[in-house]
């Protein structure tokens, strides 16, 4: 029996956190952190948070260690939710085109220091976002791109 | 102690008059082209100035009614109040048929497709004072005859922005002013607990003095508001006879129309509010402490499906307590990856 594919569940500020972050950031690239928790199979993104790149260029943006811990932390302390924390990584493709071979490699790697399923999110010009959920290292699956609004799966 | 910072800076969305603000803009657009037109109007130097709670920023939703400062600024002292009120009126009529009113002291236009009437106050420079004050009719008799009464409101704007900018939510950003917001909250905590009068400018002067008196120095808006309102309480039992100072005027007092009776209510009623934000403040669990800061902040008003201000946060449940997480529930990771990742 194959193993149920995890699904993402996009909460609507967290879709409008992003289009408004990377409408400012145009023509660069930004991007930050995913927050939320992970429920019966699901990865609940409720927040999203910029971690801003000093050296992102129109086609690039890195997520840092250090600021990105630090702007964790700052959110955690901020929201006093109980459940939040780090579920993955979102950026912007002002270029418009969808998730890279570079993002599908870098979301991998990310996902094989955690047990729970971690998502990215890739934000385009026109409005349209793409969700790629990554178990473990292995090769992730992602979902036709969409308009942001809430309950939106992988 | 919970800051629940999040749910207080959506209360504040809740209660921000939006739509209404677009609205009121445009209406003050439209009434002041109209008085620029008129000849005569245009030789007494008439500079409308928009004043009340909007005009101020401090407005919350539902806003019902705005004030226009319509300043005659070339005006003298042989003004006849009963004359200019007639012929601001006939100049309104001619632009805005069927939706003028002639009040007492001001004239009312109605935008009915906005569902907000601008209320038009016309003003001359103060005979005595002409560099600081200004004069506005006052209620005119049966008779016709009618005198002129010294008011200020473009100070208590000066002031307002003067109080923003001194009181800071972070002493680092100077963008952080709690001064305005913390007159929204409490102009909601009148609505919520205060049947009717004293009206909502009556608390903005409360709130003032008690920034002025006690000069808070809180980095949460759950604290500011536990400050402000028990300093609020403290103090509205002193003015059963007589109103606050009006910070706009020396040796006056803030009129209201609020009975002995009215502001003793009003008095306990705030007593009680004071006390239930402190118990919420020093409430530790942070669902429990939101149930009570969303008792303390009611409804939104005026709107045909009120919604409660104060959003409880989404791991509580409606009685206070926490939902469960149950065993399927795993917290997102409290540290990001190591190194470096980039994306393309």
């Amino acid at each position: 029996m194959k193993p149920r594919k995890a699904q993402a569940e996009v909460h609507a500020d967290a879709a409008t956190t992003i289009s408004e972050l990377a409408s400012a950031a145009h023509p660069r690239e930004t991007g930050g952190l995913l927050l939320g928790w992970w429920v019966s199979g699901r990865v609940v993104i409720r927040y999203a948070i910029e971690v801003p790149d000093p050296n992102a260029t129109t086609n690039s943006w890195s997520r840092d260690e250090s600021s990105a811990q630090a702007a964790l932390d700052m959110a955690l302390a901020e929201h006093e939710h109980p459940w939040l924390g780090y579920v993955g990584d979102w950026h912007s493709h002002p270029a418009g085109h969808g998730t890279s071979g570079q993002d599908l490699t870098s979301i991998r790697r990310a996902s094989i220091a955690y047990e729970q399923p971690l998502v990215l999110v890739v934000h385009r010009t026109d409005g349209l976002i793409e969700i790629t959920v990554a178990h473990r290292g292995a090769h992730p699956t992602t979902r036709a791109p969409t308009a942001a609004r809430q309950g939106q799966e992988a | 102690m919970a800051n629940l910072a999040k749910s207080f800076k959506a209360a504040l969305s809740q209660i921000e008059p939006e739509e209404d603000a677009k609205n009121a803009q445009e209406a003050h657009k439209q009434v002041t082209e109209a008085l620029e037109a008129d000849d005569r109007l245009k030789k007494l130097g008439v500079s409308t100035f928009l004043i009340g709670s909007y005009g101020r920023h401090v407005s919350i939703k539902r806003v019902k009614d705005v004030d226009v400062f319509a300043r005659l600024t070339k005006a003298t002292s042989s003004l006849r109040p009963g004359d200019i009120l007639d012929h601001v009126t006939e100049v309104l009529e001619e632009a805005f048929p069927d939706c003028v009113e002639r009040q007492h002291r001001s004239v009312m236009i109605k935008f009915p497709d906005f569902d907000l009437s601008v209320d038009v106050v016309i003003a001359r420079p103060c005979v005595y004072h002409p560099d600081d004050h200004w004069q506005i009719p006052e209620k005119i008799e049966d008779d016709g005859r009618a005198s002129w009464v010294e008011t200020n409101p473009i100070k208590m704007a000066e002031l307002t922005t003067a109080a923003n900018k001194d009181f800071l939510l972070n002493p680092n950003d100077d963008e952080s002013g709690i001064y305005m917001p913390m007159v929204k909250l409490i102009r909601q905590v009148r609505r919520t607990w205060v049947d009717d009068q004293p009206g909502g400018y009556y608390f903005e002067v409360l709130t003032y003095h008690a920034f002025q008196d006690l000069q808070p120095d809180e980095s949460t808006i759950a604290s500011y508001l536990s400050v402000i309102l028990g300093g609020i309480a403290e103090r509205l039992p002193d003015y059963v006879d007589e109103g606050p100072d009006d910070p706009t005027l020396d040796d006056r007092t803030i009129k209201t129309k609020a009975t002995a009776e009215q502001i003793e209510a009003a008095a306990e009623r705030i007593a009680e509010a004071a006390a239930l934000a402190k118990k919420a403040l020093e409430e530790e669990d942070p669902c429990k402490s939101a149930v009570l800061w969303r008792d303390l902040l009611g409804e939104t008003q005026d709107i045909e499906e009120p919604e409660h201000v104060f959003p409880l946060p989404d791991y509580c449940n409606p009685d206070g307590s926490t939902k469960s997480s149950g065993r399927a529930l795993v917290k997102g990771a409290p540290a990001v990856p190591a190194g470096q990742d980039r994306y393309a």
